[in-house]
């Protein structure tokens, strides 16, 4: 496999985590389910279903999805519901595997700014 | 290739050399890889330069065209992703307010010039921007700019890259941004954090681990005879506030470090609390000088 091959394979595996993440997913479930209208547009509105307000990352940064078939009453026009932005919050950036330490002998680098 | 990640004993090897007005450095664990290491870096950095560069012609990110390239569409992925998880506080469509505030060409040559513009406009909106696979559609008069991802994306990249076809540990730093893949050094790798207005400390972190330094000390200019950064507020479409003159943030990959802490300067006041929040290690410097310190960023040796 090329380094542009693996990246093409990951960047399909990111797309449909956000695709999630966005209820994009969901939203096409729903609307097959008859309960929604999948309206995807440029400005990536979709009306909020059940299934889009499902969408949420645990902990650990993995995105999964749960159907609730409950209405949340959230919003009806954005393409993500406030609960999805409580979510979103916890899942923004994992740290150190290994405890950053101080050290006082000589560096490999340094970080000053950009 | 080297896929372990245990520290090794080793004395390391380093090479420089300036690339986006900035300094590249690479540093191997094995030295007699450097070379190589350094070829590998060179090439990745110069197609992200032809996919991404605002300021070339040629690239993608000026020509926009439907099927964009896999890296373009990684690194524009990724300029996505930050804006999804910061809730816009970082967004890709600063494109045309960047310009409207005279950062329109490198800025080694907007310092040398004289701008006399004042147009400030907010982003128009990353979720105006749609990604399939590499099908992109971008609305007319939205301009794109990646400069608050790419860096960090092409120091993970090139380190993972360099790591993956040598047997060596690499670390890779884009101008402030550090990544790090493979094997580590035996006390771990040791950066210095010489963020401006603040004594340099120094912190020694894992294998894999990134580390990210925004600042709103560094690519200023005056503009219509305002001095201005280059960190922008998407919501105003100005530069933020100067609350903090630099946070450093370590995290898991250099884009997560970067997206941390570039948030962290557009946020202000709730940046302590809001990288508390998430449990990353992080240290900021204020207007004056004093710094403040996330609980798992290690106290500084006086």
């Amino acid at each position: 496999m090329t380094h542009n091959d693996d990246l093409s394979r990951r960047n399909g595996r990111i797309q449909r985590l956000r695709a999630i993440r966005r209820g994009v997913l969901g939203t096409a479930v729903a609307s097959s389910l008859g309960i929604a209208t999948l309206l995807l547009t440029g400005t990536a509105h979709a009306t909020s279903t059940p299934a889009s307000a499902g969408a949420h990352h645990d902990v650990t940064g993995t995105t999964t999805t749960r159907a609730t078939g409950r209405t949340t009453g959230h919003h009806t026009t954005g393409h993500r519901t406030a609960r999805h932005h409580k979510a979103h919050r916890v899942a923004k950036a994992q740290a150190p595997s290994t405890p950053v330490q101080s050290t006082s002998t000589a560096t490999h680098s340094s970080s000053s700014g950009s | 290739m080297s896929t372990a990640t245990e520290p090794v004993a080793c004395v390391t090897a380093a090479r420089s050399w300036s690339v986006w007005s900035t300094t590249v450095e690479v540093v191997v664990t094995a030295p007699e890889t450097l070379d190589a290491a350094t070829a590998l870096v060179r090439d990745h950095l110069a197609e992200v330069d032809l996919a991404a560069n605002r300021f070339r012609e040629d690239s993608e990110i000026r020509r926009l065209p439907r099927n964009v390239s896999a890296l373009f569409a990684r690194h524009l992925d990724a300029a996505l992703h930050a804006a999804d998880v910061t809730d816009g506080l970082i967004d890709p469509t600063v494109g045309a307010t960047l310009r409207g505030i005279g950062y329109d060409q490198d800025i080694t040559l907007v310092l040398a010039g004289t701008n006399t513009r004042a147009l400030v406009h907010p982003a128009p909106g990353w979720t105006r921007v749609r990604l399939t696979g590499n099908s992109l559609e971008v609305p007319a008069g939205v301009e794109l700019d990646l400069g608050a991802t790419t860096k960090a994306l092409a120091a993970d990249d090139a380190a993972e890259l360099a790591a993956s076809r040598l047997p060596t540990g690499v670390l890779v730093n884009l101008g402030g941004d550090i990544a790090t893949a493979g094997p580590v050094p035996d006390q771990g790798w040791r950066i210095r954090i010489d963020a401006d207005g603040s004594a340099a400390t120094a912190i020694c972190v894992g294998a894999g681990t990134g580390v990210a330094t925004s600042s709103t000390r560094r690519r200023r200019w005056t503009n219509a005879g305002v001095e201005v950064h280059h960190i922008i507020d998407p919501r105003t479409g100005s530069p933020a506030a100067q609350t903090w003159q630099a946070v450093t943030v370590a995290a898991r990959s250099c884009l997560e470090a970067n997206i941390a802490s570039t948030a962290a300067i557009v946020l202000g006041d709730r940046a302590p609390a809001w990288l508390e929040r998430q449990g990353l290690p992080a240290r900021l410097v204020a207007a004056d000088g004093s710094v403040r310190r996330t609980t798992t960023w290690p106290a500084e040796d006086r």
